[in-house]
């Protein structure tokens, strides 16, 4: 088991950094790079060279990625061309908001995708299992970025104080700049930003961004969910447990949904790669400060380092989930051996 | 089923009167193209004028369109008549293998209606310049630019910032949407096909080197894959090339799927009795592949294809709302979209209605093809289809007693 995990590990580090290569090897196939942004046309052309050297944009792309390559070893991503900041701190500024957004999104997506698929399963055939399909249906066919921007409208509308952008409120940037102000002058503030405060600020922003991302994938953990527990309910123990008199609500909750929930989770890992695209453009619409903004700014600017290091987070994020998935498929059926 | 005399053994009528109604409709609206394109265009007032003014338009993907739309109206009754035709009874046992699918697809209620909406989107693709009030790009009132709402004004569905009517370029956009799933997923498909089929049939360092390629591939997040081609290349191809680059892209982004499955399928199917016949028979590889293996891994691809090409336009409309798709002013769902969000609490129409007809439009599709998957392949699906089919003996019993 232990083996197989750091085996797949193993394995999935020269796939992150045939990411790296490709990318890089596609980008040298267009001309220009991002010293077009901070490049005054009306520089010596001298000067341009010079600067261009300094950040080794001089050099074909090969060279480039060996060079980035023998950084990378070091645990250096390299500088962004775009924000003169170290990749890693963007990242490590970005990371954690998409980690929270896609793992609020994750729960989410669990407990309304089982609990809608246990109940259509359970009722097969009623009128709520049939809105809850064509309901699901619908959500299963939705854009993410219009369902977050109908949810916009629909708060706006009637609740207009709800935050609808961006992670931080604004009494808490307020309260941000009165203490960095007090700071600056060397006095004293009696101005405090409570930890209970600001989680309640950043739970706020968190509710529309989660809904807009989870719901899609929640109908389809649902469909998922629905057709597990019907497998089950046809089994044999489930007939004997109902035989030998065991109450309906018991047979449900300890008979079927331990065996139909199980299969459920191995999904979870599959998921991954529909959570990353979909953050991409739920991060884009809400002004969620993560990695998707940083993901379109850094394409739009032909910021490479800063791209490049995206693009490798975001598949060892989908590598990791598949490794998920087996070892979830494992888990839920042991007959499954890894080693 | 009863017995189908005089006026119901007429095509369409038959699906009308005995036949699944739903399909029955979308035949009939099939049929009846050419007159629906004729009241609609007289009743805008837009059918002499888009006919004449075809060849101004802007981009030629709309100009290929619009020749098109004149086919379309021969061509579609005709096919609806075919489809439409009666077919005679049979008992069970001497159905062909596509006779069976028809049947059971005709059970599922869920897939008439995807069917509907499919063959629904087509009408509004091919009618486009007929059942348009507008052009995509007719400035109704340019000097006075402002936001019309729904239902006044002479805008049905009211209007964008530039005075276009919303209406208008929303069955415009059905042509760039509808496009661009149909060809990507096409490719997507072919090329899975071949490579699942190679990987398959031939195993070895063959089926290594391809299906670590498709690890690759799969462990690239499509979006991000996308967002760089198209963000790269969008300055660099002509602007009216930007739908044919899209359409490469998504195609060659695709196919990992399909290439899998046709594997799996193909590593089960080459075991099989007739495979070994075809062998014992001095058959080439080839032909074994190509006529034998191939036409039994279908059903599979042809489910991934249906569901691809939902997924392929809520792509499209993901990359045109971040500003990568089609270039202005040809229309495309998404890019309306994002034209709203910045009027999103001042003019809500402007992000409702194309938001509605993208899921309306992946809704079609995904029933669809889950009513193909149900049909095509029985194994697949739960307890509701083994009813069916003891439901089907008994039918087919009853009628051997009556």
């Amino acid at each position: 088991m232990f083996r197989y995990v750091v085996r797949r590990l193993l394995g999935a580090i020269p796939m992150v950094l045939l990411v790296a290569l490709g990318l890089r090897a596609l980008m040298a196939l267009v001309p220009g790079d991002a010293s077009a942004l901070w490049i005054n046309p009306d520089m010596p052309v001298d000067q341009i060279a010079k600067i261009r050297a300094d950040f080794g944009l001089d050099q074909p792309w090969y060279v480039q990625f060996w060079r980035w390559f023998l950084n990378v070893l070091q645990g250096d991503l390299g500088m962004s061309l775009a924000q003169f900041k170290p990749v890693t701190q963007i990242i490590g500024d970005a990371l954690p908001n998409t980690l929270l957004l896609s793992g609020a999104s994750m729960l989410v997506i669990f407990v309304v995708g089982m609990t809608i698929g246990v109940i259509s399963a359970i009722k097969q055939y009623s009128l709520t299992d049939n809105v809850l399909t064509v309901v699901s249906f619908f959500l299963y066919s939705m854009p993410g970025f219009w369902l977050a921007l109908m949810l916009i409208l629909v708060v706006s509308e009637l609740w207009p104080s709800w935050p609808s952008s961006g992670m931080v409120g604004n009494e808490i940037l307020d309260k941000v700049a009165a203490i960095e102000e007090a700071k600056l002058l060397g006095e004293t503030t009696d101005v405090r930003i409570g930890v209970f405060e600001k989680w309640i600020d950043t739970a706020q922003h968190l509710v529309m961004p989660v809904i807009a991302l989870g719901l899609a994938s929640a109908a389809s953990v649902a469909r998922y969910t629905r057709s597990s527990v019907l497998e089950v309910v046809r089994q044999d123990y489930v007939r004997t447990a109902r035989a030998k008199g065991v109450a309906e609500r018991k047979v449900i909750l300890r008979h079927v949904l331990r065996n139909a929930l199980l299969p459920v989770i191995t999904i979870l890992g599959l998921m991954m790669p529909f959570l990353v695209s979909g953050a991409v453009l739920i991060e884009y619409v809400f002004g969620w400060p993560g990695m998707g903004q940083e993901l379109v700014g850094s394409v739009t600017q032909r910021d490479t380092p800063l791209l490049v290091a995206c693009a490798m987070l975001l598949s060892v994020m989908v590598i990791l989930g598949n490794l998920a998935a087996d070892l979830l498929y494992g888990f839920a059926d042991p007959r499954i051996r890894h080693d | 089923m009863p017995e189908s005399r005089g006026v119901s053994r007429l095509p369409i009528v038959h699906q009308l009167v005995h036949g699944p109604r739903v399909i029955g409709v979308a035949l009939l609206l099939a049929f009846l193209m050419p007159p629906i394109a004729l009241v609609f265009g007289l009743v805008s007032g837009s059918l002499s004028r888009h006919i004449e003014a075809a060849r101004g338009f802007g981009s030629w993907i709309l100009d290929v369109w619009n020749v098109l739309a004149i086919k379309a109206l021969v061509v579609s009754p005709a096919v609806a008549i075919w489809l439409g035709w009666p077919k005679a009874k049979r008992p069970r046992e001497g159905k062909s293998q596509w006779t069976l699918v028809r049947e059971r697809f005709v059970r599922s209620p869920m897939a008439h209606w995807g069917l509907l909406g499919v063959v629904f989107l087509y009408l509004l693709l091919f009618l486009a310049p007929f059942l348009a009030p507008y052009g995509y790009d007719y400035l109704r009132d340019p000097a006075n630019l402002k936001l019309v709402g729904p239902l006044s004004d002479g805008y049905l569905l009211g209007s964008d910032q530039y005075s276009r009517d919303i209406y208008s370029r929303i069955i415009y956009g059905s042509r760039i949407s509808l496009t661009i799933g149909f060809v990507a997923v096409g490719l997507s498909v072919s090329l899975g096909l071949l490579l699942g089929l190679l990987a398959g049939f031939f195993g070895g360092w063959v089926d290594f080197t391809l299906m670590r390629f498709v690890d690759y591939l799969l462990s690239i997040p499509r979006l991000v894959l996308l967002l760089v081609v198209m963000a790269l290349f969008k300055d660099v191809v002509p602007a009216e090339f930007r739908v044919h680059l899209m359409v490469v892209i998504l195609g060659i982004t695709g196919w990992m799927g399909t290439c899998r499955i046709v594997r799996s399928e193909v590593l089960s199917l080459k075991e099989r009795d007739f495979v070994q016949a075809g062998r014992a028979l001095g058959y080439s590889s080839t032909r074994i592949m190509l006529r034998h293996v191939a036409p039994n891994c279908l059903a599979p691809v042809i489910v991934a294809a249906t569901l691809g090409i939902g997924a392929t336009i809520l792509v499209e409309a993901s990359l045109s709302f971040l500003g990568l798709g089609v270039p202005e002013p040809v229309p495309s769902w998404g890019k309306m979209v994002a034209d709203g969000k910045e009027y999103i609490t001042k003019a809500w129409w402007m992000t409702v209605f194309p938001g509605f007809t993208i899921v309306a439009a992946v809704l079609a599709f995904n029933l669809l093809g889950d009513g193909l998957r149900d049909a095509l392949d029985p194994r697949s699906s739960g307890s509701k289809k083994i009813r069916i089919e003891e439901m089907d003996d008994e039918e087919t019993s009853s009628q051997e007693a009556a």
